[in-house]
């Protein structure tokens, strides 16, 4: 029987750039082919191409063993083959049943048969198990099931390949595993499932076979069973990687940040975090676990000042940041906020990268003397920290939205560190980073502890908390419910803590149900 | 809700193409009147360039768009749509003119910069309405800008017909006394140099240092782009809004005192023919940077004075102007002009756009639901 997916040669130039330079890609019936590789290695040029969103320069493509020529996503989705894209294009003002069937809706004079829809989101849903209520409204389901309709979605348009693009980078662990599961119970109904990431975890747990990709090229096909981790991410990055970090010994100096009986509440004004107390001191990093959505995002920007706190006092070096521009007051005390949401929060796209890196230090007298501002030792010191940190950038007059995520997180870590700030925040610090950059981050993260400066880390990913952590901190439903030093905690523990199982007692009771 | 404004960049190639189609598409339009379009286009170049008076006449129209231009390009730049300079000019030129016809006695070196901050300062003030409302309580600026306009309008001309009607023979007319010669503004002889001409150029010069060199333009600058990361870099994007409001309803305010002192002397009921909203089309087809601006108020000055020696010449409409105009900016703002080039551009994506994979590619994204849409497949957004 013929590959579902054989392509050759497959070459895509964005002008100077070669995204994919003769690629050769298979992928077979009723498996889940993992495509990995770094930030900017080609993966989802190479997917796109599959769904016919590029024409590829050189290349053939096959589905079938049958040659085929794709000039728009309109003739991918008629041969079989479905993408369900990192940013899902559901409309959350709808129902399932209608955001599902909107491709192909059937009609009853002209308008959305709504019975007849809903029939069929059922039966889908029966045909490959996986739960959804066809009449609920999008905006009013978790990342995770808004996931599982635009799986759907494509299914109903009749999809046999499904490339699914990162589709783990917004979801929480439990939601992981759910997918990883739906993901095998579509390959044992003969789909061909390709998962692009560049979390190996996933990689180990969802797939069969692995296509490693790296600078345009695929340097590696290896059998899932027949490697490990570790193996697939040195063929990824090109060398060894090590995410365990060295790290001094812990010496907690005098407290830099208190925190005592600190609310807020969401976008939404409902609390979000409730009566939260804790200190970080010097030369420590404190971590903060928990699944997301339990009110750590709002306690990083109500520490920093970027929203109103409803009640407690927020003090750096025993100095109380109160009213008026907040967040000023921050950053002139000495903290820096690398920002969980670095699109719309920790740079501005459309700006250059000079002045997204300026945006927060502008006011140094590096940067400005009287009022006006010093461009030319800016753009120095902007070309040298883009050399210092490996940044790959083309001009830096160009916008900042040219990098890929780990270049951007890695200029905006950059950014926040170059003041050598007496707290940093660290919020969701390598999310959507590739390997590379994370081991990075990491070690400026360590570095910044080191040199004797406070860290508070935030993440929902529970093997960076506990690698980088000396105290850890549990947040769940906006309390502070379970406080360990890291050498005490376990990913067990702490997993426990955050499904809101207090005591031991419970814990134990609860292992015992699980 | 917040309704959040950021205008979108705008590359030269795409301002002259949508300049060169709405010329074509003008084009259009006076081959229906059945006129000859070689005879009327060389007219309207003659109209604009052709002579010392066209030049005089060019600069003319070209003064007050200019200012306003840069009016509206202030308030763009930080992201807010300042609907009106429009009013805000009434406003401005009200002050001066109140000032000019009942001060006398003053040496044109004082009378003169004291008409004009008055001007400056009318408008100014006429601009914190709406800032305050949007930066305390929220208020969407663009409906209460639109909406100031008429009741600055009216507003002005209630005053002229109730308490400064003029008494000489503009009886009919709703007109202010004339301002004394010392608030008149200086001429320049024969050639088509005006004062007002002068101070629009220094604010472009002063518009390209401010934002090309000084730490409050470099505020206004991120503010404009990403409030809420300006907030987090820790400029108050608050005090942004109400500053860039006004400068720029200072500047509107200059552009309708520059109207009274240099052209009309004297405050006319109704005068301006949209000058404000011609303003904001000049901030968006240049842009919002001073060269653009520059460059923009040209163009849109010389088609107004070319237009206006076509009617006279040849009997063709001045709507003609108008309708070019209309259709530039609407190329301007679809962008379609953009979409076009690009998938011409190369087989394998959008060129340059798209130098590596981003993870997070914005403008991609909205060309792929673009895409889809059209194909019908999906329509989902």
């Amino acid at each position: 029987m013929a590959c579902a997916v054989d392509m050759k040669g497959i070459t895509v130039r964005f002008g100077e750039v070669i995204a994919n330079n003769a690629v050769d890609f298979k992928a077979d019936w009723g498996e889940v082919h993992g495509l990995v590789g770094e930030n900017g290695a080609g993966k989802t040029t190479l997917m796109r191409v599959l769904y016919g969103m590029y024409t590829p320069q050189e290349g053939q493509l096959a589905i079938e063993g049958e040659p085929v020529r794709f000039s728009g996503p309109k003739d991918a989705i008629s041969r079989g083959i479905g993408m369900v894209h990192q940013h899902f294009s559901l409309v959350p003002t709808m129902t399932v049943a209608e955001n599902i069937v909107i491709g192909k809706p059937p009609l009853k004079m002209g308008l959305l048969h709504t019975s007849r829809s809903r029939e069929i989101v059922r039966q889908l849903s029966e045909q490959y198990g996986l739960e959804i209520n066809p009449d609920a409204y999008i905006r009013d389901l978790p990342v995770g099931l808004q996931q599982r309709v635009e799986i759907l979605k494509a299914l109903y348009l009749g999809a046999d390949i499904l490339i699914m693009d990162e589709p783990t980078a917004v979801l929480t662990p439990q939601e992981i595993r759910q997918l990883i599961e739906t993901l095998i119970s579509l390959k044992e109904k003969n789909k061909c499932i390709i998962l692009i990431t560049h979390k190996l975890a996933e990689v180990k747990a969802a797939t069969d076979r692995i296509t490693v990709m790296r600078a345009g090229r695929v340097t590696a096909r290896v059998n899932t069973g027949e490697t490990d981790e570790r193996r697939v991410a040195k063929m990824m990055v090109g060398r060894e990687v090590l995410l365990q970090v060295e790290k001094q010994a812990f010496r907690p100096g005098e407290v830099i940040l208190d925190v005592q009986e600190l609310s807020c509440n969401d976008k939404m004004r409902l609390p979000a975090v409730r009566g939260v107390s804790f200190q970080v001191h010097s030369g420590e990093v404190v971590g903060i676990a928990g699944v997301q959505g339990n009110g750590q995002s709002e306690l990083a920007d109500a520490i920093s000042g970027l929203i109103r706190t409803t009640g407690g006092t927020v003090r750096m070096n025993g100095q109380e940041l109160g009213r008026g521009n907040v967040s000023l007051q921050c950053r002139t005390a000495g903290m820096a906020h690398i920002h969980d949401d670095r699109t719309h929060v920790g740079a501005a796209l459309t700006a250059s990268i000079r002045d997204n890196f300026l945006a927060p230090l502008y006011r140094r007298g590096e940067f400005s003397g009287g009022a006006l501002m010093r461009y030319k030792k800016g753009e120095e010191v902007v070309a040298e920290q883009i050399e210092k940190y490996a940044v790959k950038v083309g001009k830096i007059s160009d916008e900042i939205s040219s990098l890929s995520g780990g270049n951007m997180q890695k200029l905006i870590v950059a950014r926040e560190l170059y003041p050598h700030p007496k707290l940093l925040i660290a919020s969701q610090p390598t999310r959507g980073v590739d390997i590379g950059a994370q081991e990075f981050i990491y070690k400026r993260i360590i570095e910044q502890r080191d040199r004797g400066n406070a860290v508070l880390l935030i993440s929902n990913e529970l093997s960076e908390i506990l690698t980088l952590s000396d105290r850890i901190l549990v947040i769940f439903k906006g309390e502070i419910i379970g406080e360990m030093p890291a050498e005490e905690a376990t990913e067990e523990k702490l997993g426990f803590l955050m499904a809101g199982i207090r005591s031991d007692e419970k814990q134990e009771e609860a292992k015992y149900e699980y | 809700m917040n309704i959040e404004f950021r205008q979108k960049p705008i590359t030269l190639k795409t301002a002259l193409m949508a300049v060169v189609i709405g010329i074509a598409l003008g084009t259009v339009f006076v081959l229906f009147g059945g006129f000859n379009v070689l005879e009327v286009y060389s007219t309207l170049a003659r109209g604009a360039f052709g002579s010392n008076f066209a030049w005089s006449s060019t600069v003319r129209w070209m003064t007050p768009m200019l200012i306003c231009g840069i009016a509206s390009g202030i308030a763009f730049r930080g992201g807010m749509f300042n609907m009106g300079t429009e009013g805000q000019l009434y406003m401005g030129a009200m002050a001066s003119a109140i000032c000019g016809f009942s001060l006398q006695g003053l040496p044109a070196v004082v009378h003169i910069p004291l008409c004009i901050l008055s001007g400056m300062a009318a408008g100014a003030l006429y601009a914190m309405i709406p800032a305050i409302l949007r930066v305390y309580w929220n208020t969407s600026e663009i409906v209460v800008t639109l909406m100031l306009n008429y009741i600055a309008i009216y507003l002005t001309d209630f005053l002229v017909s109730e308490y400064f009607l003029t008494t000489g023979s503009f009886g009919d007319s709703l007109t202010t006394d004339q301002v004394y010669p010392s608030a008149m503004f200086p001429d320049f002889g024969d050639t088509p140099i005006t004062f007002a001409l002068l101070l629009g150029l220094l604010l472009v010069a002063l518009f390209w240092l401010f934002f090309g060199r000084s730490r409050r333009g470099f505020e206004i600058h991120v503010a404009g782009l990403n409030p809420e990361f300006a907030r987090y870099s820790g400029i108050s994007v608050s005090k942004v809004r109400l500053q860039v409001m006004l400068l720029s309803g200072a500047v509107a305010g200059l552009a309708g005192a520059t109207e009274i002192l240099g052209i009309s002397y004297r405050f006319l009921s109704n005068f301006s023919p949209d000058y404000g909203t011609n303003g904001m089309l000049v901030a968006l087809l240049g842009n919002s940077t001073a060269p653009g601006i520059l460059l923009a108020s040209l163009f849109m000055g010389a088609l107004k004075a070319g237009s206006l020696t076509l009617e006279r010449s040849a009997g063709v409409s001045r709507a003609l102007a108008v309708i070019i105009q209309a259709l530039v900016i609407c190329f301007i703002s679809t962008k379609v002009l953009d979409l076009k080039l690009r998938k011409k551009k190369s087989a394998g994506g959008d060129g340059n756009r798209m130098q590596q994979e981003k993870p997070e590619p914005k403008a991609a994204e909205t060309e792929i639901i673009a895409e889809q849409a059209t194909n019908g497949e999906e329509s989902a957004v």
